[in-house]
């Protein structure tokens, strides 16, 4: 019986592991000239419980640590993972539930930030920073706002 | 029992424990062991062997069981003795080939590069700090445009307004000076 519960368990937490990444990632941590960084929840929260950081304020702690689900972190190295970006953030479009909330084109950086509803007031935000050669793409999920972001990052 | 004898004896009795005597040498060798003039160290095999005789299978046996056993997987008579698993044992038995290929998948699929397992808390709290920067940069730089354009607009329409102005007394001394 102890078996079959260890079978279970194995499966049920391989099944929350991959469903914690969006399909984005997952197409682009085994790329080419791609760096991938995932934050889970577990890290956020252990991350929002660090002490001793003269660089986060309570409210930082308390966005990393309770708003936040996931971080995920995507850059391209070189010209064949920028390539390979621009291709793949094709899927943020309406199709796929993405609005389109900011687009800033200034003197060649090409910022846009889009949302998707996840229910139970929970969202996903996107950040595409593209410059001529470098593209970032950072993916944020939980109950955050942007209004928390501005508010966050003011130092 | 003469000496030539004794060795055939010992001969035959070395084959019949080897199994491979014909059916003449099995029958020198009972006659041998019934010779009442033989030493004594043969009675053993003398009993030894008239015991195994009394256990040989029946003529043609090695025959009849072959073609049973043949005619039996034939038939498909063993393949019925095989029990189907109950429906208990097949759940599980899938359970745990779903639990091994997830296992497979994510054993092949993982990230390879930073993953948060390992990563320490700080390491993470800085991708995180790194992330919310551009994020928050990019908002800002989404409201300074917004900020500028309403400036733009602002001055704009002030000059707009400062012409226009500056139209209406124009035309309003050129009719005074008419009248």
């Amino acid at each position: 019986m102890r078996q079959k519960l260890m079978i279970f368990a194995i499966a049920m937490i391989t099944a929350v592991a991959a469903s914690a990444q969006t399909p984005f990632f997952k197409k682009c941590e085994d790329a080419k000239g791609i760096t991938t960084v995932l934050v889970t929840k577990a890290m956020l929260k252990m991350a929002g419980k660090m002490g001793g950081n003269a660089q986060m304020d309570s409210f930082a702690k308390s966005l990393v640590g309770e708003k936040l689900d996931c971080v995920e972190v995507i850059t391209s190295d070189n010209a064949e993972g920028f390539k390979f970006l621009s291709k793949q953030i094709k899927m943020f479009d309406k199709k796929n539930g993405y609005n389109m909330l900011m687009k800033v084109n200034d003197d060649g950086d090409d910022v846009k930030i889009l949302s998707s509803d996840l229910g139970d007031g929970k969202s996903r935000y996107v950040v595409i920073a593209a410059e001529p050669s470098e593209m970032s793409v950072i993916i944020m999920e939980g109950t955050l706002t942007l209004e928390d972001v501005t508010r966050c990052t003011k130092k | 029992m003469n000496t030539n004898d004794i060795n055939r004896l010992r001969v035959l009795l070395e084959g019949y424990y080897a199994a491979t005597l014909s059916d003449g040498e099995r029958a020198e060798l009972r006659r041998l062991l019934d010779e009442p003039e033989q030493p004594a160290g043969f009675a053993p095999d003398r009993e030894a062997v008239r015991s195994l005789d009394s256990f040989i299978p029946p003529e043609g046996f090695d025959e009849r069981l072959e073609a049973h056993i043949e005619s039996l997987a034939a038939s498909g008579s063993a393949k019925g003795r095989m029990r189907p698993l109950s429906l208990r044992w097949q759940f599980w038995g899938a359970a745990a080939a779903v639990a091994v290929l997830l296992g497979v998948g994510l054993t092949l699929n993982r990230p390879h590069k930073h993953p948060s397992r390992e990563m320490t808390p700080e390491e993470a709290y800085a991708h995180v700090d790194k992330a919310l920067t551009i994020f928050a940069d990019a908002l800002n730089k989404g409201y300074e445009s917004i900020e500028k354009a309403e400036d733009t607009t602002g001055k704009a329409t002030a000059k707009a307004f400062a012409a226009l102005s500056r139209l209406s007394e124009n035309s309003e001394t050129n009719n005074s000076e008419q009248i």
